[in-house]
């Protein structure tokens, strides 16, 4: 069992094979070995850490991504999510943005990119004005950069 | 002494939000002139649209989405692209730009994000691209063009010329005559002064000799286009990463094509000023190792390989598909150079049909010869589905390979997406003879059709109506289902009808044991389990007919099952008929009634159609 301690000062403890899915936490035990210390998670509030766990937890026992891939290669994407993610994903923006951060910091590729794909997902088949409502975002453009936004507009319209 | 402002003005400045510097400017009102006053004004209010402007970039840091890092950010504008760019090609409308206008971080992000700008779609306006293009940075470009014909040159060959970071092109305008003064549907946009007709020759000109990243070369025209041609030293130092390269329907110089020895594809078609001999062609395809697809359109060989002394064939061991088109002879010379031993796919488009009036069959035996020296020495020959076949105006046989070794097996069982080993060829019609025929009956002599068990008519039931359908056919023991899709049935139902085994009188008893049958008793397809009916039109004789026919049959050899779908004049009654009057056999009907008047003129039309008349 691998203890984890929360940035709200919660422990938990979690089989090595689920956690092991977080290339951060992987990476730790090969370079610490075995220890009774618990590994800190200061990034990550608790009640995140059990939506996180929630998705190792399902994902138990499925082969990890290779490490070796290049994260410059983009391939061909879709936004295609699996049923059991896009329910897991279906949670509050708060919730959603801290998931995404979460994956992030312990190096979660696949949870990552199904995170992205959820806002991507969003933000698809929207204007601007309304990508800014979705995400409570000011504009704050400059005179000068709205005119270059404006023609850029125009071009993307048109040939 | 200073007039006074708008009352409003008044108003407003009671409030406690208004900070000092305004409220002193307000209270300046009109000092010391007023076009002074009005120039304070000015300035005062570009100060506070500044501090707003901050104001908002600040405010812009606390929503969560602003909380990710930027190269989370990057990662979803990316998948956001990659979606977008995909509907891009349906509407033209390059959706995925927007995430550069939502604020200033994002926009900071997204131009900080090469990826995002490396796939240049040339019916994009020039601007755009322009604008694009620096933003790449270094990275690998992607050039697609499919427009109708006109683009902005200027910026096409602005990216072209960053020749050492391309990674894919494709060119496939489609082709127009030459554009008039009046000419308004040839979609120049006025306002744009650089845009011009496509000419890919002087595209490519402004390619440097050298892609190193170049994996995909593609560039082709709809129709022949006789003034276009791989301009001379067309990426002379090579492209040592390329894959998949397709050059087609305009002049290709042999010498100027870029041969890669890492192809994986090649598509080739078009007039060559200069074609290679048939042994220079050879040497060249001989360097493609690789080579997992090869097609080769018009541009075969008019030398017969064995007229060539000391050449060996070339050996494909790789190859999975290869497809050709030209006349017989020409294929059939091609043929006689190569080997495929693992080619899953063949597909031959015959363009001649005179000889196809020789009975000559060294196509036929070529074709078969091809898959000599298999590793797995399989040599498929054993068909076991043939499909026969009127699509585009042209005749199309399929054949599918059976007798797959154990060792094989698995691949086609477990894995769906892998095609089964087949062959297809088609022919152009031809008012004064069959070509498709007299190529089937050559591959009697070649292949072996014992273990045929499906034969399916699609849209062409002429072969049902020739005596070589009975000839071939109707004794070979395991034929399981006939299907009939959008054809005339009449000629099948004529041969069954006229069998002999089922009209010598008393049902036959069966056979003692280890006896051989008299070939009389045995009954035309005598494995036949099936027959599937689509897009048939029946009426109350057709009905009576089917019911005679099939009762026919001695038991043994009764028809299983009756599969009708999607036709015309048939509802539960006439269903119900069948199944009462053929007592034992079990119909799938898809449910659909369709009524519809058939004048007997069409069903004369039909059958003339179908008999080639």
């Amino acid at each position: 069992m691998v203890l984890l301690l929360t940035s709200d000062n919660e422990m938990f403890s979690v089989a090595e094979d689920v956690i092991k899915r977080s290339a951060y936490i992987k990476n730790m035990l090969e370079d610490v070995g075995e220890s009774d210390l618990p590994i800190p998670l200061p990034n990550v509030e608790s009640n995140v850490l059990v939506k996180i766990l929630e998705y190792c937890e399902h994902y138990r026992g499925e082969p990890l991504p290779a490490s070796d891939v290049d994260p410059a290669e983009i391939g061909d994407r879709s936004l295609d999510i699996a049923d059991w993610d896009q329910k897991y994903m279906a949670v509050d923006q708060e919730m959603l943005f801290e998931i995404i951060l979460a994956a992030n910091y312990l190096d979660i590729k696949s949870l990552l990119d199904v995170g992205c794909k959820t806002v991507a997902k969003m933000m698809k088949g929207k204007s601007s004005e309304e990508i800014r409502t979705l995400f409570n975002i000011a504009n704050d453009f400059t005179p000068e950069e709205e005119a270059q936004i404006r023609k850029e507009n125009a071009w993307a319209e048109c040939r | 002494m200073a007039e006074k402002p708008f009352a409003t003005v008044s108003e407003v400045l009671a409030t406690s939000f208004t900070g000092p510097a305004t409220r002193a400017l307000v209270e300046q009102y009109g000092t010391p002139s007023i076009p002074e006053y009005k120039e304070k004004l000015a300035a005062r209010i570009l100060e506070l649209e500044h501090d707003i402007r901050i104001l908002k970039t600040c405010q812009n840091s606390t929503p969560s989405v602003n909380r990710l890092p930027p190269e989370v950010l990057s990662n979803i504008f990316i998948f956001l692209f990659w979606t977008m760019e995909r509907e891009y090609r349906e509407d033209h409308k390059v959706f995925w730009i927007r995430s550069t206008h939502v604020c200033r971080h994002w926009r900071a992000v997204a131009l900080g994000c090469a990826a995002l700008w490396t796939n240049f779609a040339f019916d994009m306006h020039g601007e755009l691209m322009r604008t694009i293009l620096p933003r790449s940075k270094n990275l690998p470009l992607s050039v697609t063009l499919k427009c109708d014909g006109a683009t902005d040159v200027e910026a096409l060959e602005a990216v072209l010329s960053q020749t050492t970071r391309l990674r894919c092109v494709e060119l496939s305008p489609r082709i127009h005559p030459k554009p008039t003064q009046s000419a308004t549907w040839f979609h120049i946009p006025r306002s744009n002064k650089r845009y011009g007709p496509v000419s890919l020759t002087a595209a490519l000109e402004s390619m440097g000799p050298s892609a190193p990243l170049l994996t995909t070369l593609s560039v082709s025209y709809t129709n022949f286009k006789v003034d276009e041609s791989l301009p001379e030293g067309f990426l002379e130092v090579g492209a040592p990463a390329l894959k998949y390269l397709k050059l087609d329907n305009f002049d290709l110089h042999w010498s100027r094509i870029p041969f890669s020895s890492t192809l994986e594809t090649l598509h080739l078609g078009g007039a060559f000023t200069a074609c290679p001999e048939f042994p220079a062609m050879l040497e060249t395809l001989r360097g493609l190792p690789r080579l997992e697809r090869l097609t080769l359109r018009a541009m075969l060989p008019d030398l017969e390989f064995d007229s060539l002394p000391g050449v060996r064939p070339v050996t494909f061991k790789k190859l999975e598909y290869l497809s050709l088109e030209d006349s017989g002879p020409a294929v059939g010379n091609f043929l006689g150079g190569i080997r495929v031993p693992k080619t899953i796919f063949i597909d031959i488009q015959f363009i001649g049909v005179e000889e196809w009036a020789q009975p000559d069959d060294s196509c036929v035996k070529r074709i078969k010869e091809l898959w000599v020296d298999d590793p797995l020495d399989w040599t498929k020959d054993d068909i076991y589905s043939l499909q026969v076949s009127l699509r585009d105006d042209r005749n199309h046989l399929e054949f599918r390979f059976g007798g797959v070794p154990e060792t094989l097996d698995w691949r086609y069982q477990l894995d769906p997406d892998e095609v089964h080993p087949h062959l297809t060829v088609s022919f152009p019609r031809y008012s004064h003879g069959s070509p498709n025929l007299t190529f089937l009956t050559h591959a009697q002599t070649y292949f072996d059709f014992t273990m045929l068990t499906t034969l399916h008519f699609i849209e062409d039931s002429r072969l049902a109506y020739n005596p070589l359908f009975e000839n071939t056919f109707a004794r070979l023991p395991n034929i399981q289902v006939i299907s009939f899709v959008g054809c005339d049935m009449s000629g099948f139902w004529h041969i069954m009808d006229n069998d002999a085994a089922c009209n010598a009188g008393a049902e036959p008893s069966e056979p003692s044991p280890g006896a051989m049958p008299p070939a009389a008793v045995v009954p035309f397809f005598p494995a036949l389990q099936v027959i599937e009916m689509s897009r048939e039109t029946f009426n109350k004789k057709r009905i009576d007919d089917i019911i005679r026919v099939l009762n026919k049959r001695p038991s043994g050899h009764r028809l299983g099952t009756l599969q009708i779908y999607d036709c015309i004049n048939l509802d539960e009654t006439d269903v119900a008929r069948i199944m009462e009057g053929i007592p034992g056999i079990w119909i799938n009907w898809d449910d659909v009634v369709t009524k519809k008047e058939v004048n007997m003129f069409d069903e004369l039309y039909r059958n003339r159609a179908a008999f080639g008349f």
